[in-house]
């Protein structure tokens, strides 16, 4: 059960585990307005290599890419089609009303194809070889330069890991509060929809009860060893900036030049 | 037991005082704590006994400002508790609580344990040694960077622990903090308790149903429905065995032993005995037999 939200994540020891967290999170960000500026075979051909050197680079079996793509494949072939059968341009081989199916049309959806597919890889990369946590750690320290404006990071980083921590806890709350209603002959996953509903409410009504329990002496606890909102904290986690990162983005602006060459526009 | 030393000098400061507390939660008809007084020496080990519900996680609650006191005043490391002073009472008094689920803040052992230290703004370098060095005392070394999802509640009661002993407060008070634990990891975790306590001059106020447990501390506190019933040595709480057995608490086994032994017309000391005292004793009953 609590595999189901975070088992994405698959330790490791890799190069790409082993980088900063902030730097994967600002490098797939990055990487995915470049693959915007491909435009012709060439350029895709360029991203799709370093896609596929990136993932090699993870270690990770490349199945573990396969599921993330999977959930997306109807949007996918939908994109796909619609790029088909509504570019019309080049050699038109049939057409009728709005339809058509031409040379345009097929390269076209073959780029949007190559574009999705290879952005859903380096996010699965990142989720792959990158903790809850320390995404979670990542984002706040991204996050800092919002203090300037008064923004809570501290205490919005603290509710971040707080809420990541408790995933656990609750989901196997919700397991023991479902197991329990089955014992007392409740039905879940069948019947109408609406029967499906009414099955859900005696879950969550014990489950909210028991998250303001929870809330309630966490924050009993919190106080007691010295948490104040109003009070300045030390860290004591950090994430750690490598040489490793820093050539990293040396890569990624190579790539990019190398894109901005070949692209034909 | 552990207190050899202290027990010498009769007179301790009390580092806690509590006179004439009344607590009382909202929506509730009784108060949940009720004209309650006592003082806690300086550097002893209090046990807190009593029913569930009896009030004892509240008092431990109303001495750190968690719930507040609707009658009577508290001091505790010579401040009274009040708005004033609270935070630097926090900073000497450490509390584990009972369920060490709902008090692992961090994501990772680590990282909870140096939750403390963190509000406390310890600089990052000195946190680091503190860190392991509190998990080294409660044994939980190899466990440094696991999520509290993978623990064990005994483990988490562990954990629980370290983030306090960091702190290295003057009182710990513990709310049934060992509860988790099997037999072994219990007996090691008080032990490791009574080391520091030792080392550094610790005040400990644990709440406990463990009859063994309370037998072995300097003093013992009970509590029944809010009220103090009786507060003294193990002996002297011992020694009032039919009464403490009236309010369902379990009487140790040499105490059980004893009243057994008297009934069936034996003569024992009325005081309370030790293992080994009572070992004495019917050796030399036997002997004189
Ligand atoms: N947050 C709260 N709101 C209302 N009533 C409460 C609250 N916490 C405790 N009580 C009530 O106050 C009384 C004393 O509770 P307390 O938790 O202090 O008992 P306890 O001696 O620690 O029991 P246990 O051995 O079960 O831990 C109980 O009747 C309980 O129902
Ligand atoms: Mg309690």
């Amino acid at each position: 059960m609590t595999n189901l939200m975070i088992g994405r994540y698959l330790p490791g020891d890799s190069l790409v585990h082993r980088m900063d967290p902030r730097s994967k999170i600002v490098l797939v960000f990055y990487f995915i307005c470049i693959v915007f500026l491909a435009d012709n075979g060439l350029s895709y051909l360029v991203l799709g290599l370093f896609t596929l050197l990136a993932v090699l680079l993870t270690k990770i079996k490349l199945i573990y890419f396969w599921r993330g793509i999977r959930p997306a494949i109807v949007l996918i072939l939908f994109t796909v089609m619609i790029q088909v059968f509504f570019t019309r341009g080049g050699q038109i081989f049939w057409s009728w009303g709005p339809f058509a199916l031409s040379t345009a049309g097929l390269l076209n959806a073959w780029f949007i194809f190559l574009r999705l597919v290879i952005i859903i890889c380096m996010s699965t990369l990142l989720t792959l070889t990158t903790s809850p946590l320390d995404i979670s750690s990542a984002l706040s320290s991204l996050m800092t330069p919002l203090k300037w404006v008064h923004f809570p990071v501290d205490i919005i980083a603290l509710m971040l890991s707080i809420a990541l921590r408790f995933v656990p806890t609750l989901m196997d709350e919700t397991v023991r509060i479902m197991n329990a209603q089955r014992a007392r002959g409740v039905d879940f996953g069948s019947g109408n929809l609406i029967q499906q509903i009414k099955a859900v409410v005696p879950i969550l009504i014990p489950l909210f009860v028991s998250a303001i329990q929870h809330a309630e002496d966490l924050d009993d606890a919190m106080t007691a060893r010295g948490y104040r909102t109003d009070a300045p904290r030390t860290t004591y986690r950090i994430i750690q900036w490598h040489t490793r990162d820093t050539l990293s983005f040396g890569v990624f602006i190579v790539l990019t030049v190398i894109i901005l060459f070949v692209r034909t526009a | 037991m552990y207190n050899e030393r202290k027990r010498g000098n009769d007179v301790e400061e009390p580092i806690i005082t509590i006179d004439h507390l009344t607590v009382k939660y909202a929506e509730q008809q009784h108060p949940a704590l009720d004209d309650i007084s006592l003082t806690v020496p300086a550097h002893s080990w209090t046990a807190i006994i009593g029913h569930n519900g009896s009030g004892k996680s509240t008092m431990i609650k109303a001495l750190t400002g968690l719930v507040t006191a609707d009658a009577g005043t508290m001091t505790v490391a010579g401040m009274p508790v009040d708005e004033a002073h609270i935070w630097d009472i926090r900073r000497k008094m450490g509390v584990v609580f009972q369920n060490p689920e709902n008090q692992f803040v961090g994501s990772t052992v680590a990282d909870d344990v140096a939750f403390g230290l963190e509000n406390a703004q310890i600089p990052r370098d000195k946190m680091i040694p503190r860190v392991q060095n509190a998990l080294a005392q409660v044994g939980m070394t190899d466990f440094a960077t696991r999520e509290p999802a993978h623990l064990s509640g005994g483990q988490k009661q562990r954990v629980a622990i370290a983030g306090i002993v960091a702190l290295a407060p003057d009182i710990i008070a513990l709310d049934e903090a060992t509860s988790m634990l099997d037999p072994e990891g219990r007996v090691a975790v008080l032990q490791t308790i009574r080391n520091l306590k030792a080392q550094q001059d610790l005040t400990i106020l644990a709440v406990t149903h463990d009859l063994e447990e309370a037998a072995a501390a300097d003093n013992v506190i009970v509590i029944d429905n809010g009220h103090l019933v009786a507060s003294g040595t193990p002996p002297e709480i011992f020694a009032r065995g039919e009464k403490l057995i009236d309010m369902g608490l379990a009487v140790p086994f040499t105490e059980q032993l004893k009243t057994d032994l008297s009934n069936a017309g034996v003569p024992l000391p009325a005081h309370y005995l030790t293992e080994e005292e009572m070992a004495e004793q019917i050796w030399k009953l036997y002997s004189t037999m």
